[in-house]
């Protein structure tokens, strides 16, 4: 499934025009976006958690070069799914 | 920075920038989250623009132990899903590690400079030469001050190996007078560059020597005949091309038979052509530069129909070069010239586009002898020679 057919589905459910929805979903991930770069997290209910956390840098071997590199730090996002939603997918 | 996000407040910023009511976007988000649902239980693959992509990866039966009382337990095979952010989405995120790259992690060098190595590679060849430098270094002024400092200078001579050179420092913390050591020590170490830098470079001298004194042994005829030839040549320059040739080809027909030319390449004067030889192979191997194929083309230009196609069998003549591809000598020039004005004439008949390349560096090394030859040169061509400065 793509955004395409995701926000056609949700146009479908909400009852509002596909245009109506569009502004929305950008909208909703601007804010998103925006707390996972602030390195906040945050809850979507019976879907699971979004957030960001700093991985240190560390060393580690590049078999291209086959040599140890040092990977510098970085910021990653994270999903942990809902227990609902881990339940209703097994 | 750092904080938990209620719903609640995600979905007030989602209302707030959207200029929508909290009802609306709080319905968006849960119906989002319902669609993303939906789309994992039926295609097991979610992509939203903006954020990411959501995955179900398989996940196989396996055994593990239950963390409460320790019992082993097999651990069914379910599902399990992953998300991705997407590529803007991370490199968002990284913004203030963007400058960041990977490094490679060197390891330490055993050896700090290069003098050290240095010395590894002269204690490991020229042990006689480090011999040589400890002998100075004992002769060196005797003051009965210095004395302490002599018992301990000698020993750091004879230790040229770099891992106790390194040790040194350490040892040198605990007296305080060390200083003077280390300028004997580079003393010695000039001397020792310089001894070993003259032998390197009469093992250099030597070597080269050599071969060379053979090649003008061998070469010695040949280079009288050439002198000779290139005065008929010079002399025939101002005339067709024709009556030049026959005097290029006169010296080689004397020369040894083919066999000759596995003892001597470079006196080699004949060649018999195998499968699988070019011209330009022929010439790097008797000239050291394939660019000097015209040559053995204008020597040969009665055997050879094809410049790039040459027929096994043949007996070619390798006509000898006085001065080098960088260096040629008058008499060079003007065969190159005329070879390069033969490759021309056969790339135009076949109409080659390397063939205006040919007649451009006949034109650089001879402009006289390409000039007296305008009337076979192509009207075309000689247009585009005319605009060479």
């Amino acid at each position: 499934m793509n955004t395409s057919e995701a926000l056609k589905r949700i146009a479908g459910r909400m009852q509002k025009s596909l245009k109506e929805t569009k502004v929305l979903y950008t909208h909703c991930i601007g804010v998103m976006n925006d707390h996972l770069v602030e390195r906040n997290h945050f809850n979507i209910p019976r879907l699971g958690t979004f957030g960001s956390v700093e991985r240190k840098e560390r060393q580690a071997y590049n078999p291209h070069f086959k040599k140890k590199m040092l990977i510098p730090r970085k910021v990653s996002v994270f999903f942990k799914p809902s227990r609902a939603l881990k339940e209703e997918i097994k | 920075m750092h904080e938990k996000i209620s719903f609640k407040r995600l979905i007030e910023d989602i209302s707030a920038r959207g200029g929508v009511s909290q009802n609306v976007s709080r319905l968006f988000v849960r119906e989002m989250a319902a669609v993303i649902r939906e789309g994992l239980l039926e295609d097991g693959v979610v992509q939203l623009s903006g954020l990411g992509i959501f995955r179900l990866k398989n996940v196989g039966e396996r055994s593990g132990r239950d963390p409460g009382t320790g019992r082993a337990i097999t651990i069914p095979a379910h599902r399990k899903v992953y998300f991705k952010p997407e590529k803007r989405l991370r490199e968002l995120i990284n913004k203030q590690y963007a400058h960041l790259k990977p490094l490679p992690l060197e390891p330490v060098p055993e050896t700090n400079t290069e003098a050290d190595a240095f010395n590894r590679f002269l204690n490991d060849s020229f042990v006689d030469g480090a011999i040589e430098a400890k002998v100075e270094t004992d002769k060196a002024p005797l003051i009965s001050r210095e004395a302490d400092e002599q018992k301990s200078s000698p020993k750091r001579e004879v230790k040229y190996a770099p891992a106790i050179v390194h040790k040194d420092p350490a040892a040198e913390g605990s007296g305080e007078k060390k200083t003077p050591p280390p300028q004997e020590e580079s003393h010695s170490r000039k001397g020792l560059y310089a001894t070993v830098f003259v032998i390197l470079l009469l093992i250099f001298v030597y070597m080269n020597y050599r071969p060379e004194e053979d090649g003008t042994r061998a070469e010695e005829p040949t280079t009288s005949a050439l002198t000779s030839q290139a005065g008929i040549e010079t002399a025939a320059v101002n005339e067709k091309k024709q009556e030049a040739e026959p005097t290029l080809k006169t010296p080689p027909v004397s020369q040894p038979a083919p066999e000759a030319q596995s003892v001597a390449k470079r006196s080699a004067r004949s060649h018999l052509t195998r499968h699988g030889e070019s011209l330009w192979r022929l010439a790097r191997h008797y000239y050291d530069n394939g660019y000097l194929w015209p040559l053995l083309y204008e020597a040969n230009h009665d055997k050879i129909e094809n410049p790039d196609f040459l027929v096994k069998g043949l007996t070619l003549t390798i006509p000898a070069l006085e001065g080098s591809f960088k260096k040629p000598t008058e008499a060079d020039r003007e065969m190159l010239a005329l070879g390069h004005l033969r490759a021309y004439k056969a790339y135009r008949q076949r109409n080659h586009d390397e063939a205006l390349d040919h007649l451009r560096v006949a034109h650089n090394y001879a402009p006289e002898l390409v000039n007296s030859y305008a009337d076979e040169i192509d009207s075309r061509d000689g247009l585009v020679l005319s605009n060479i400065p």
